[in-house]
């Protein structure tokens, strides 16, 4: 039975978390010390060693995951904790800070301890939303799948072209080459690739509706236009094997490589948070062994 | 020059086939027709595909006929130029083209790669997901890590550490400890606030009283480390008060728990006279004054003066002189020398330049003006010095002797010699000039036992006569009053000039110089609450008492000690 990673063991860990912000805010509150409230009272002592205890505990999750024999809990309680004790440890640091804040090394680790953050709860929303996108858009279909889709209608597009004619051939070829799967970071994330249009091909008064239009970079332009003139100019006889070959080509690849290019899409959805929220991690990591070196170094 | 063409075929069960033929052509075609010289079977490759040409100069070009192209080592192109060695694709073949000069052969190893040109793209396919993109988590780490850590740990470490390090990272303006401040630095401290190490001089040391004690080496203790032996008191380091880098404002800590932490909780402590107290507004025992209360004791003497509470009855100070405060603050006036007049409070008492004390009450200061100390009815300009009984007797033996030796006296009671006006020129005789001498120190005794007695001392002053003595009277000491009735509080009559006297000084009943008309606490009171008064102006310890004690010892002493 699948259960949310919020909602884990009856949102055990939302109760934790909640508790401790609880507890922080409370001695906060009743905490009087002498001086403004800063990290060097007792208890700005106290919750900046918490802090820094949930930080580490935080970042050994990277570690946790990865141990698939470990015993000590699920990873999804695991991850459930992870979130909420994360989110959680806003209010402690906040509070440790005593709201003071400056351009130096401290608030940069607090800043980067609020990216990291964010960035996580950026990532949970990306673990909650894509995944139900994929499943609505893309039903049982798989990655693996759709690519030997492609490559089949790729397979008998170039058996129908090698009897049309030699140019057609050429021309199927061409296309076959050009269409790319999978791409660079950018590509994935805005379901692109680099295939250019051959604007050359284009009689010229379509040119400027062209570029307003959809951009369907898996069939060439050219390649359409080569087509309908095909099929236009077509002897009677090749008219049939023409006309397949532009549903084929025109119809079930388009179709196919815009699947294929979505689905690339939401999967890079569904991780590029993980390339902010790591990096910043081990910066803050970093921050925060400056910080805690440095406030000591100058007791 | 010849051309020999392999073909290499994988049949079923991995077994490999070889066919050679030779070919004296200089050019030689490649396509998917069969009359093509290397025929290449695949739905990938043109018809008339390309052609390899055999150059004079032992060079091999490959040209492309079919407007497709070939890829040679992963490039799309339409013609290629080999001097040695290439390797082409065409569709789903590898066509190897190695040219050996010496024998003046030229190999052509072909080769089917794949099942068909779809095949072949595979190898062409593009990251699906992030993970093989060039974006890595594990760099994009190491990299945020490193950068974060050397600018703002590595390089203020080896700044503050070597001489040559803090030259580099000052010149270059690289980042340095000022990364490190955790706060504004107080007013005060700011003209040396860009060199941390004035203060933080050990790392991983708290800062130390001595880099205090540096400048602020006159700065004396709270009490005495052998009279109070108090881990808490002694053990405290300076910063423990003063917290740096929260601004100017919290440098001097103004909070009274500051105070109370210990004062409200003294234990046995209170056996030396010291009450328990936590905030001025409920808890602050009533004031002590310093005075004596004892009669006829020397300012000297330790043991005259006491500690005194102003709920104590029988209150008094022993000032030595008769001062009624009602009779001289009367509204009606009092009589002066230039007849009735009106006196207030600043007509005799005036603050000192800080604007805090009173100057002390002296005759000359503010009693002389009125209170004159004339001695002739007929000399009214004349007066005689006060508080000096021996110079007071010589200046009258020498007024009256030179009185009697000029004459004319209007003294009924004096010897014709004394009272006659003598003519310019004329001489005493010997016998005149005792009986003038004799006159005049008569005259003098007289008017001293008079002055003193009767006139003028013994009206402020309880004169006694005393034949012991050495000018026959015994004038009592007099403490009219002293800077500071309260040493251990500090008072600004400044602060408080919009108030007026009668509010706290209840001096316009008061007839006898005994009264102490100090304000009691329910004055203050009336203005000043605690800390955390409501609806009184919020007052905490330091506003009137000093954690510095200036009659202790220095810090610098008692730290020595300590850290001894």
């Amino acid at each position: 039975m699948h259960q949310s990673i919020l909602s884990y063991r009856g949102s055990r860990y939302l109760w934790w978390a909640s508790s401790m912000c609880l507890a922080s805010i409370v001695a906060y509150w009743v905490h009087d010390p002498m001086s403004p409230p800063n990290g060097g009272t007792w208890l700005g002592y106290t919750l900046g060693g918490l802090g820094a205890f949930l930080i580490l505990w935080l970042m050994w999750f990277g570690i946790r995951k990865r141990r698939y024999r470990s015993r000590m809990g699920s990873v999804q309680g695991w991850l459930s904790a992870h979130i909420y004790i994360g989110i959680g440890l806003i209010t402690v640091v906040t509070l440790h800070t005593g709201f003071q804040f400056g351009w130096n090394i401290h608030t940069l680790a607090y800043v980067l301890m609020i990216l990291v953050i964010v960035s996580g709860m950026v990532g949970v929303f990306c673990y909650m939303h894509f995944p139900r996108v994929l499943t609505e858009e893309s039903g049982d279909t798989t990655t693996e799948s759709l690519i030997r889709q492609i490559r089949e209608v790729d397979r008998q597009a170039l058996a129908l072209a090698a009897e049309i004619d030699p140019d057609t051939h050429d021309k199927v070829i061409r296309s076959i080459r050009k269409s790319q799967i999978g791409g660079n970071a950018w590509q994935l994330l805005l379901a692109r690739d680099k295939s250019p249009p051959l604007e050359d091909l284009i009689p010229s008064t379509d040119r400027a509706k062209k570029k307003k239009k959809t951009y369907q970079p898996e069939i060439t332009s050219s390649t359409m236009m080569f087509m309908a003139s095909n099929i236009a100019n077509a002897r009677v006889d090749k008219g049939e094997s023409i006309r397949k070959l532009s549903d084929l080509l025109i119809g079930q690849k388009g179709v196919l490589m815009r699947k294929l290019r979505r689905e690339l899409q939401i999967k890079a959805f569904i991780d590029v948070w993980l390339y902010l929220h790591v990096p910043l991690s081990f910066a803050l990591l970093a921050a925060l062994i400056a910080h805690v070196v440095s406030v000591f170094f100058y007791w | 020059m010849q051309t020999r063409i392999r073909h290499i075929a994988h049949r079923r069960k991995g077994i490999v086939t070889e066919s050679e033929k030779l070919v004296e052509k200089q050019s030689i075609s490649i396509g998917r027709a069969t009359d093509q010289d290397i025929f290449l079977p695949d739905t990938g490759v043109s018809y008339q595909h390309a052609r390899i040409n055999l150059l004079p100069d032992g060079v091999v070009s490959v040209s492309s006929v079919s407007r497709l192209g070939f890829y040679i080592e992963g490039n799309l192109v339409q013609n290629c130029l080999i001097r040695r060695r290439g390797e082409m694709t065409f569709g789903a073949y590898r066509v190897i083209v190695e040219i050996n000069n010496r024998q003046k052969l030229v190999d052509i190893t072909v080769e089917k790669l794949a099942e068909d040109i779809v095949e072949m793209q595979k190898s062409r396919d593009r990251p699906l997901g992030l993970e093989q993109t060039w974006l890595s988590k594990r760099q994009l780490s190491w990299l945020g890590f490193a950068v974060v850590l050397i600018l703002f740990l590595v390089l203020p470490i080896a700044a503050f550490h070597g001489d040559r390090a803090g030259r580099i990272v000052e010149e270059f303006n690289l980042p340095d400890d000022s990364l490190w401040l955790s706060g504004a630095i107080s007013s005060p401290h700011r003209h040396f606030g860009n060199d941390c190490n004035q203060c933080h001089q050990q790392p991983f040391v708290r800062v130390r009283d001595n880099a205090c004690l540096k400048c602020h080496g006159d700065i004396t203790a709270h009490s005495d480390p052998a009279v109070f032996d108090l881990p808490r008191l002694h053990l405290a380091r300076c910063a423990s008060c003063h917290h740096e880098h929260e601004g100017s404002e919290h440098l001097v800590q103004r909070d009274q728990k500051m105070c109370s932490d210990c004062h409200g909780f003294l234990g046995n402590l209170t056996m030396i006279d010291l009450n328990n107290i936590i905030d001025f507004g409920t808890d602050h025992s009533q004031f002590r004054v310093t005075l004596m209360p004892g009669h006829g004791k020397s300012r000297n003497d330790p043991q005259a003066w006491k500690r005194v509470s102003l709920d104590d009855p029988s209150i008094r100070h022993d000032t030595g002189i008769v001062f009624p405060h009602d009779l001289h603050l009367d509204r009606q006036g009092i009589l002066g020398p230039n007849g009735k007049q009106r006196l207030d409070c600043d007509d005799c008492h005036q603050t000192d330049a800080s604007g805090n004390y009173m100057i002390p009450i002296t005759m000359e200061g503010q009693c002389q003006s009125c209170h004159r100390l004339e001695f002739d009815p007929a000399d009214p300009e004349r007066e005689l010095p006060h508080s000096d009984l021996k110079n007071l007797r010589k200046m009258l033996d020498e007024y009256y002797s030179l009185a009697a030796l000029r004459g004319g006296v209007a003294d009924e009671s004096a010897p014709d010699l004394i009272t006659q006006r003598r003519r310019p020129g004329k001489t005493l005789t010997r016998e005149e000039t005792d009986i003038a001498l004799k006159w005049a120190l008569q005259k003098s005794a007289a008017v001293a036992e008079e002055v003193i007695e009767l006139r003028s001392c013994n009206l402020c002053h309880k004169v006694r006569r005393d034949p012991k003595a050495e000018f026959g009277w015994v004038i009592p000491e007099v403490h009219t009053s002293q800077a500071r009735w309260f040493p251990k509080g500090f008072f600004s009559h400044d602060a408080h000039r919009n108030t007026s006297c009668e509010t706290c000084h209840d001096a316009a009943t008061s007839s006898k110089s005994e009264d102490v008309l100090l304000p009691r606490i329910e004055v203050c009171r009336e203005c000043h609450g605690g800390q955390d008064a409501e609806n009184r102006l919020q007052s905490t310890c330091i506003e009137c008492h000093s954690f510095h004690q200036p009659d202790q010892l220095l810090m610098r002493m008692t730290r020595a000690a300590k850290d001894g």
